[in-house]
Parts: structure tokens; C-alpha cells; sequence
């Protein structure tokens, strides 16, 4: 498992591959401001980051990974963002 | 071959070299608007004129060029050496269709695979330079062509490292800008987007953008690809490719240069920035770039898009060579000064187009010559007016008016009144450039060409029909020549001294009149060496390419003329010894500079004539020949003892390269190599009844010294009389001849010589030379004609001399060909046929 | 055919090229970057930069040597650029040496004013590199 669900944070270690995406998805449009943990990520499917960027999920734990902080981090919500009223 | 095919062939060729020639002089000055219109007019005569045959691939590859072209005289494309060199290649495919069209009326059969790959080519480079779809597309654009729009919104961060980086790189630089639009089924493929994104080497930007249909394309659905992606990277246009192989059609990659990246859009400026701009621009117009970087750095804490200019343009300067034209871009893009009127005619504005620089010169010294006209200021002025003008009209036209303007310009003063310069400034203007742009010779026909005043004609005729009147008057000198045959009999044998006089007296004016004819033939045979010359520049240029060095190329008296034939002979031995000096002459540049000379090493080609001859010579300012070396190695080779090399000065020791079986470089060069070396070229020359000098000097360079006959056509031979036979010897070898008594004889061992005016002077027998019988009674004295041979005096022993006379030399053919020490055969006027001799062959 | 080595010389008939090695151009202006500037890209380019930082001392410049073009400024202490070039017209040994004037402004009276103190072309500072080298070489090429 590279993704780990608790109540309220996904967290996402090495390799997120795309066999991932419909288990995360579901999980996101359950979860109540979500939070998204990538401090142990070294990389995100095109469709995970997808899915990332459309959900309300918050970035709790950056990635150190020099191409997911420098490119995909601005593409999901910073952790000090209000929590999305609801879903579109 | 087809009447019309006929036709196209020469002119093919033709359009072809004019087009390479505009390609080179573009290369070397992108901003010369003429060449490009020359070249994208010949190429586009070219296909309207090849559209008449059948010959698709021809048409289609000058289409696709003509494209590119297109582009380039737009300015939406860089004329960079990598296009050049892709457009000549095209060319050169060209230039072999033409020869097969020429040999066998058709296309070669791999001409649509090749074409093909042509057409490839320019089409890749079209694609990737293709300019966002017009304006009413825009909205389209969105969803069809990405363009490169999306760096107008590149992430500040981003746009600075791209411009650092290119900055630092330097002039040409470019970046990669790829748009990446995956197809939203791509997931299903087992392709990841930013996966094969992050492969890319030296990413400098990566930015995703949501389709704006991605709600329709079953909004939540996890295996649809809803991002595009907008890549910056410093990588090779191969990289992006091989990493894009499977995706190609789903990717747009450009190349940017600086400017582009500096397309930002303003926004509205904040109300205190025409102060800080203008202080700015004050800086940057005296190019105080120190200062310039302060003034940014105050402003660079900045929100607005001063703060962003300000944090740009510090960028840029901290490059250590900063892009002037980058800083200047960006102050002008905040808003042109506000004097900046353009003002439509007579002032240069600012935005003046470089390509029409010299007419605006032009146009601006009209302006001066018709201001305040008559005023002392005026009468100042004109000077220089005239002097600008000499300078330009030579470079824009490659005329010199001088004189004219000369002219004009103490009418002017005289008058106190402008018209006559300006009369003569719109004369010398007016017919110029057309007509000089028509009047050029191609490689295949030869031009009747009287000097050509403006409006006066030319006339294009096929060489074959030049050579048929050319053979028909050397039949009329041999017919000419029968008549002393005739008047000799007339007197002889029929005793009629008066008829012998009048066949005589006919004969001085037939004489006469062939001989007038014959210049007048020559003279259209005769091509300016420019249309030999025209080939080098192209050749130096590749070669320089290849070889790393770097090397101008001067020309000097392309127009000296010579019959076409010499100059043909000439292609081959030329090309050798500017190859040799390219290869083995010229120093790689850090080799020069160490050596304390100018990087850039000039190989000059020049031709003029001297009496009778032309002469063409080829120099450069290289390494020169090591005569030292040159010594050793003849030794090694065997091609002479030590004792002989030991007793050679310098001089003498570099001659030793036109020996056969020379070749001073160790192994064998890809360029020069190929076992043709300088004593073929010797041979070359000589055979055309030429002669080569060579001279060098050690580091400082080499040169070489063809000297030809002028024509090949019409030569003097003295005729002797050897064993019944008669046999020719070129009179320009010929010093006198001289009857010699047995007794003056003298033998050395086995050669014999004579005195001839305190000098010894050594005999060949041509009776033994030539394997014919010995005499069989012995002599009393010897005819010995005297004859020059490389500078020194040498005598054949003949049976007896005959006369002087002028014949047409015809080459050795069928089995004679291969026999040396011939140089052609005549037909005399009584039908005998003559043998003249190659005497440097013979001996 | 002589042991001399030929080296490049203006005297040279019919030549393709039209810039000659030693060409000079001088340059007037106040500013050291500037002087700098065009030294730099013309001395790459081969030609000869000789400088002054006034109108006065280019004239001294002018009459010490021949100057194939000048490129002068518009505003400079003790005697400006317009002052310059209507000096040198007035010197019949100067008077045919075409110039170039060089500045900032840009509205139609200045660009008339330089044409009329004497000057062959008007470029706008700043100045940019290629425009520059095209115009100088353009002006100094020699007929030979």
C-alpha cells in the first residue's frame, strides 16, 4: 500500500501509481476536509495529482522530492487554506 | 530531351546557384533584406517553372522550402546555421534532380523517398515555428494549436531562471517550449504525462492547465487525463523527440529565444512609473549598466509589473555578457518614450527594419541634398552627402557611381541648385538591380555579353551552338591554310607567278578576316572566373564547419574574364588546392591565437590578367609549408637522396610537394587526402599549357600562383620536320632555332650539348625520343630548335624546320588519349594531320 | 612571382568584402560606457575605435588622422555634437567624412537638427548591438 487512509489524512509514500486513483477518489469525496500528507512521496500518477488538485484536500506535509515540491505542490491547497464550503 | 526540358535545365541551375549564393550572404548577414528577397524569388521562379513537368517531388520539396522561406522573410523563423544547413542540403537535392533530369529526362527513382525526407525536414521545422493561428482563431487556439502563448503566463520564478539561464548562454540561445495536450484516453494506453515530463533532461518550468472540456469528459472519472502540460527546458529539439516518440502528435515543441520569454503582458502601469522608467531609459541609453542594475534592484521589492521589470532586467544584467537588446525590450515594452512620433518619409524611426537600411540611407541623403538648397550650411554638407552615397550605392548595388556622383556634385555646387544630384542620385538608382540580377552567367550557358549599359541586351545561347560556330571558323583557318599550299603549286607547278600573287593577296585578307572572327567567337566564350568562384564560399563554409576553424574567404577580380573552357579545366585543380589549404594550411583557432595572429584566418582567391594569361591565385595566412619537414619526408618517400635534399634551400625544398607520390601529411585526411596531391594538379595545369608557383613561409602562410593561357582555342606552333613526318612545337615555348656544326657538338657522357652564346645547352634528339629511325647518313650540321623548358634553354634536333602556323588544337581522342607527351592533334591545310607536342611531357 | 607574403591591403582591387581592416571610426561621446560600448563591438568586428569625449577633442582627433566615420553624441560639455559636425562641414579636409549622430531624442525636429548640422544617419539611443555594427559598416564601406 502506498497510500494510507486515517480519519481525516491520506498519506501518500514513494510510488503513487494510477491503481490508486478510484480508492482515493472515493475516500476524498467522503472525507471532511481532508488532509494530504507527502512528506514520504517521491512521486504522483498524472491522475492522482488530478485528483488531488480538483478535491478539497489540504497539503499538511510537503514532499521533498525537488520535482513534486517544486511543480505539483503549488497545484494543491496549502494547508492554511479554508476549508471548502462543499463539494461543486 | 524535350524542347521545353531544354530550356528549364540551364535556367535550373542557374535559380539553384543564385539561390545558394543568397542562402551564404544571408547567413552571414540575417539582416540583409535583398538576399532573402533573392532567394525566396529564385526558388519561387524555380517551382513555378517546374510545375510545368511532370515531376512531383521536385515541385513538393521547393514548396515545402518556399514555406520556410516564407517564414524567414517574415521573421517568424531565425535563419540559424542549422536551417541553413538543412536548406542547402535541399538545394543540393535540387541541383542532382537537374543533372538527372539534364542526362536522362527524368527523376532518379528514389527521388520521392528522398523528397520526402526533405519535405520532412522543412516541415518539422515549420511545425515547431509555427505562429499561434491567426486572430480569429484565438478562441480555437485554445483547444487545437497551444502556440506558445502560455509563456506570457509562465510562473515569475520560472520565467526568471529561464532567462538567467539564457542570458548566460548567450546570443543565440534558445529554450524548448513544449505543449503537451495528452488525449484523454491516454491512461488506458499505460501512459503518465508528468512521467514522461519528468524524463525530460534540464526542465526549467513545468506548468499543467485543465482542459476546459475536462466536466464534459465524465467529471470525476480517474482514468480520464483531464491536464495539458507546458514544459520550459534546456534540451536538444532530439531529446524532446526521442522522449515524445509515441506521443509526437500530441506535442508542440518550439524553440524560444530570450525575446520571447520577455513577452510579458503589461499591466496597467502604477502612476508612478514614468519616472522610474525614464530614469531607466536614461541608463540604458548611455548603456551604464551599473547604473541600470541599481536603479532595478531599488524597484525590485516591487508588486506591480515595474517590480517584475525591475526583477527581470537585474536578471539579465547579471549575466556577464547582459542582452542589451533583452533590457532595451523590456524599458520599451513599459512604454515608448513619449517623443517617439514615427513620422511617416523622410526621418529613420525607431522601429526601422534593418533589411532597409541602405535604402534609407539613401533616402535620408536625398532628404539632405533637398534641404535649405543653396544655404552655405547646404554647400557644407554636400561633401559627405556624396561620399555616403558612393558608400552605400556600392554596397547596396556593387556599383561604382563615383564619377557620376562626382559629377553631379560639382554641377550641384555650380549651380547652387540640388537638382543635379538628384537627378543623377534617381538615374543611378532607377534601372540598377534588375538588370544586374539577370545579367548573370549560369554555369551552362554562355553569355553574349558586350558591356552592358543600362537597358542594352542580353542574349542567352546554349554553349553547343557557341562551339559549333567556334569549330566552323577553325575549319575555315584550316581551309584558310590551304591557299600558300595552292599558291606554292599555282607558281611550281604551273608556273602562274601572277595567279600565286592574287591567291596570295586573297590569303592576307581570309587571314585577316578568320582571325577577327576568331576573337570575336572568343570573346563569347570568354566567362568571368566568378561563375568558378561562386562555388567556394559554399565550400569554405562547410568545410570550415567541419573542421572547426574558423575562415573568411576573400574574393578578388571574379570578373576577369578567360575561355570557358580553361575555366572548367580549372574547377578540379582549384578545389584541390583550396581544399589543401582548408585542411592542411589553415590553424584551428586557439592554435592562432596562441601563435599571437587573428583568430579568424582568411583564405583569398584572386584572379586578374597579366598579357596573355590569367592568373589565379590562391593564399592563405596559415601555417605555411615547413620546408625542413618537407626534405625529410621526400627523403623517407625515396623521392631523392639525402645529398640532394641536404644541398636544397627553402625555397627549393617546398617545390618538392609536386612531386609524384607527395603527400606531406601522415595520414591521409578526409578533406585533401584521397591520393590526389599537388602533382596531379601540376599535371593539370601544365596539360592546359599553364603553369603553378608555390611560395610559403613558415607561420605566416602559403601561396599559390596558377597562370593560364587565356584561351585553349587557337594556338602557334612551329612546325619540323622529323623522320618525313611533321610534328608541332608550342610557339610559346620556342626561343630560336639554329643550324649547328658537327664540330660545336660536345658529349659529356652520354648527353650531349652545345654552346649557344657562352651558355651550354643540352640536345635531345627527337629522331631517338620519339623511337623513329636514325639517320642514315651522318650530318654535317644539326637543325636545332631551341625551346624553353621549366625556365631553362634546351635544343631538339630536328631534320629541318618548317614555318610558323596557327592552328586549332584538337584533344588526343580514341586510343590516342592516354599518350602522353602529346599535346593534341591539328588538321593542316592539305588535309595532313598534325602532331603537336606536350614538350614538359616528353622530356 | 615574388617571395613577399600578401597581406590584406586596402589597395586591393575589386574586393567582395567592403570593410578593410583599419578601418576608423571615431567615437564622441561623454559617456565611458558608451565609448566602451561601440569599441567593444567594432574593435570585434575589425575595425579601428578611436575615442573622444567632446566635440572639441574630436576635432583634434579628426585632424590628427584619417577617419573613415564618426559617430558623435548630441549632448556633450564644452562643444556639443551639432557644433561638431558643423565645424567639420566647414573644413573642406573634414567636410566629406560621413557621420552618424546617436541619441536619445527621438521627436522629428531633433532627427532634422542633426541632419542639418551635418549628419549622414541618426540612430536612437539605446543603442543596440546589431543595428549598430550594420549601420557603421554600411557607412565606412570602401570603394576600392
Amino acid at each position: 500500500m502506498t497510500i494510507v487512509y486515517d480519519d481525516h489524512t491520506v498519506r501518500c509514500s514513494g510510488v503513487c501509481p494510477i491503481e490508486e486513483a478510484p480508492q482515493l477518489l472515493e475516500w476524498l469525496q467522503n472525507a471532511a476536509d481532508p488532509l494530504v500528507d507527502l512528506s514520504d512521496c517521491t512521486y504522483l500518477h498524472t491522475a492522482i495529482v488530478q485528483i488531488l488538485h480538483e478535491s478539497d484536500a489540504r497539503l499538511v506535509a510537503a514532499p521533498t522530492d525537488p520535482f513534486l515540491s517544486r511543480w505539483i505542490v503549488p497545484l494543491i491547497r496549502p494547508a492554511n487554506a479554508q476549508a471548502k464550503e462543499s463539494q461543486r | 530531351m524535350d524542347h521545353l526540358l531544354k530550356q528549364f535545365v540551364p535556367e535550373a541551375r542557374d535559380l539553384l546557384d543564385k539561390s545558394s549564393e543568397a542562402l551564404l550572404t544571408l547567413e552571414k548577414n540575417p539582416a540583409d533584406g535583398e538576399a532573402i528577397n533573392r532567394l525566396f524569388r529564385s526558388v519561387h521562379t524555380l517551382k513555378g517553372t517546374a510545375g510545368i513537368f511532370e515531376i512531383p517531388s521536385f515541385t513538393k520539396l521547393l514548396h515545402a522550402a518556399e514555406d520556410i522561406l516564407n517564414l524567414v522573410r517574415e521573421d517568424q523563423l531565425a535563419l540559424d546555421p542549422e536551417l541553413v544547413d538543412q536548406l542547402l542540403a535541399g538545394i543540393d537535392v535540387l541541383a542532382h534532380w537537374v543533372e538527372w533530369l539534364h542526362e536522362k529526362g527524368e527523376l532518379p527513382n528514389d527521388a520521392a523517398s528522398v523528397g520526402e525526407r526533405c519535405v520532412a525536414v522543412y516541415r518539422q521545422r515549420l511545425k515547431a515555428s509555427a505562429p499561434a493561428p491567426a486572430a480569429a482563431a484565438v478562441d480555437e487556439a485554445a483547444e487545437t494549436g497551444p502556440g506558445a502563448n502560455w509563456l506570457a503566463t509562465l510562473p515569475e520564478a520560472d520565467q526568471l531562471a529561464a532567462v538567467r539561464l539564457l542570458a548566460e548562454l548567450g546570443n543565440d540561445a534558445r529554450l524548448l517550449a513544449i505543449a503537451y495536450d495528452p488525449d484523454p484516453q491516454c491512461f488506458y494506453n499505460g501512459e503518465d504525462p508528468l512521467f514522461t515530463v519528468k524524463q525530460m533532461p534540464g526542465v526549467l518550468s513545468v506548468a499543467m492547465e485543465w482542459r476546459q472540456d475536462w466536466q464534459t469528459l465524465c467529471e470525476g472519472d480517474p482514468f480520464s487525463c483531464r491536464v495539458r502540460l507546458r514544459v520550459l527546458a534546456d534540451a536538444s529539439r532530439d531529446a524532446a523527440g526521442e522522449l515524445f516518440r509515441y506521443v509526437s502528435e500530441q506535442v508542440d515543441v518550439r524553440e524560444v529565444r530570450l525575446a520571447e520569454l520577455l513577452s510579458f503582458s503589461v499591466t496597467p502601469l502604477p502612476a508612478d512609473s514614468e519616472a522610474i522608467v525614464a530614469q531607466w531609459r536614461e541608463d540604458a541609453a548611455d548603456h551604464d549598466w551599473m547604473a541600470l542594475a541599481n536603479a532595478a534592484e531599488q524597484a525590485s521589492d516591487r508588486e506591480d509589473s515595474i517590480g517584475s521589470s525591475a526583477r527581470l532586467i537585474r536578471t539579465l544584467l547579471e549575466a556577464p555578457n547582459p542582452p542589451i537588446d533583452g533590457v532595451v525590450a523590456i524599458i520599451e515594452r513599459l512604454g515608448a518614450s513619449p517623443e517617439a512620433e514615427p513620422r511617416p518619409g523622410d526621418s529613420p524611426v525607431r522601429q526601422l527594419s534593418e533589411e532597409s537600411l541602405g535604402a534609407l540611407v539613401l533616402q535620408v541623403q536625398q532628404a539632405i541634398i533637398a534641404t535649405e538648397p543653396g544655404s552655405q550650411e547646404w554647400r557644407n554638407r554636400l561633401a559627405a552627402v556624396v561620399e555616403t552615397l558612393g558608400r552605400v550605392v556600392y554596397v547596396e548595388f556593387q556599383r561604382d557611381v563615383r564619377d557620376e556622383l562626382e559629377q553631379a556634385f560639382e554641377a550641384t555646387l555650380a549651380a547652387n541648385a540640388a537638382e543635379p544630384l538628384l537627378t543623377a542620385l534617381s538615374q543611378i538608382l532607377s534601372p540598377a538591380p534588375a538588370i544586374a540580377a539577370e545579367a548573370s552567367v549560369s554555369a551552362a550557358a554562355a553569355t553574349v555579353d558586350t558591356p552592358r549599359r543600362d537597358g542594352e541586351k542580353v542574349l542567352k545561347v546554349e554553349q553547343s551552338r557557341v562551339d559549333a560556330i567556334m569549330d566552323l571558323v577553325g575549319e575555315l583557318v584550316v581551309a584558310k591554310n590551304a591557299l600558300p599550299y595552292l599558291a606554292r603549286r599555282a607558281e611550281n607547278e604551273f608556273g602562274c607567278r601572277e595567279l600565286a600573287r592574287e591567291i596570295k593577296h586573297q590569303y592576307g585578307a581570309l587571314d585577316r578576316i578568320s582571325q577577327a572572327m576568331q576573337g570575336a567567337i572568343m570573346h563569347i566564350r570568354m566567362m568571368p572566373v566568378g561563375t568558378l568562384f561562386q562555388r567556394y564560399p559554399r565550400l569554405v563554409r562547410d568545410l570550415s564547419r567541419k573542421l572547426g576553424k574558423d575562415i573568411e574567404l576573400v574574393i578578388e577580380g571574379e570578373d576577369t574574364e578567360a575561355d570557358k573552357n580553361v575555366i572548367e579545366a580549372l574547377s578540379d585543380p582549384l578545389l584541390h588546392i583550396m581544399r589543401n589549404s582548408l585542411d592542411h594550411g589553415i590553424e584551428l583557432p586557439d592554435e592562432r591565437g596562441a601563435a599571437g595572429k587573428r583568430r579568424t584566418a582568411q583564405i583569398k582567391l584572386k584572379a586578374f590578367q597579366e598579357g596573355d594569361r590569367v592568373c589565379i591565385e590562391v593564399s592563405d595566412d596559415g601555417r605555411g609549408i615547413d620546408p625542413a619537414h618537407i626534405r625529410r619526408k621526400a627523403v623517407e618517400k625515396g623521392l631523392i637522396d639525402e645529398a640532394r635534399a641536404a644541398g636544397l634551400n627553402d625555397r627549393e625544398s617546398v617545390q618538392l610537394v609536386f612531386m609524384a607520390g607527395f603527400s606531406t601529411r601522415d595520414e591521409a585526411s578526409d578533406l585533401s587526402g584521397r591520393g590526389v596531391g599537388m602533382d596531379v594538379v601540376r599535371t593539370t595545369v601544365e596539360h592546359m599549357g599553364g603553369d603553378i608557383a608555390l611560395d610559403s613561409e613558415v607561420g605566416r602562410g602559403t601561396r599559390i600562383l596558377l597562370r593560364l593561357p587565356l584561351s585553349m582555342a587557337v594556338t602557334r606552333v612551329m612546325m619540323v620536320e622529323v623522320a618525313d613526318m611533321l610534328i608541332g612545337i608550342p610557339m610559346d615555348t620556342v626561343i630560336e632555332t639554329v643550324r649547328v656544326p658537327k664540330g660545336s657538338l660536345r658529349r659529356f657522357k652520354q648527353a650531349e650539348m652545345f654552346t649557344l652564346r657562352e651558355a651550354l645547352v643540352p640536345l635531345v634528339r627527337m629522331r631517338e625520343r620519339l623511337a623513329l629511325p636514325r639517320h642514315e647518313a651522318e650530318r654535317d650540321s644539326e637543325a636545332v630548335l631551341v625551346c624553353r623548358l621549366y625556365g631553362a634553354p634546351i635544343g631538339l634536333v630536328v631534320d629541318d624546320f618548317n614555318v610558323g602556323i596557327e592552328v586549332v588544337l584538337k584533344p588526343m581522342t580514341g586510343l590516342l588519349a592516354g599518350l602522353p607527351g602529346y599535346a593534341g592533334t591539328a588538321v593542316l591545310g592539305n588535309g595532313q594531320v598534325l602532331l603537336v607536342l606536350n614538350l614538359k611531357e616528353l622530356l | 612571382m615574388t617571395n613577399a607574403l600578401p597581406t590584406p591591403s586596402a589597395a586591393e582591387a575589386g574586393a567582395r568584402r567592403f570593410t578593410w581592416p583599419g578601418t576608423r571610426v571615431l567615437v564622441v561621446d561623454d559617456a565611458i560606457t558608451i565609448r566602451l560600448f561601440c569599441r567593444q563591438i567594432l574593435e570585434k568586428a575589425g575595425f579601428e575605435v578611436i575615442e573622444a569625449i567632446n566635440g572639441l577633442e574630436g576635432l583634434e582627433q579628426l585632424l590628427q588622422g584619417t577617419i573613415d566615420l564618426i559617430v558623435v553624441d548630441v549632448n556633450m560639455q564644452k562643444m556639443d555634437g551639432y557644433e561638431m559636425l558643423r565645424e567639420v562641414r566647414r573644413q573642406p579636409v573634414l567636410s566629406a567624412i560621413p557621420a552618424v549622430m546617436m541619441s536619445t531624442k527621438s521627436k522629428p525636429e531633433d532627427v532634422d537638427k542633426a541632419y542639418a548640422a551635418g549628419a549622414n544617419y541618426y540612430l536612437f539611443k539605446p543603442i543596440r548591438p546589431e543595428p549598430f555594427l550594420a549601420c557603421v559598416r554600411l557607412l565606412t564601406a570602401t570603394v576600392q
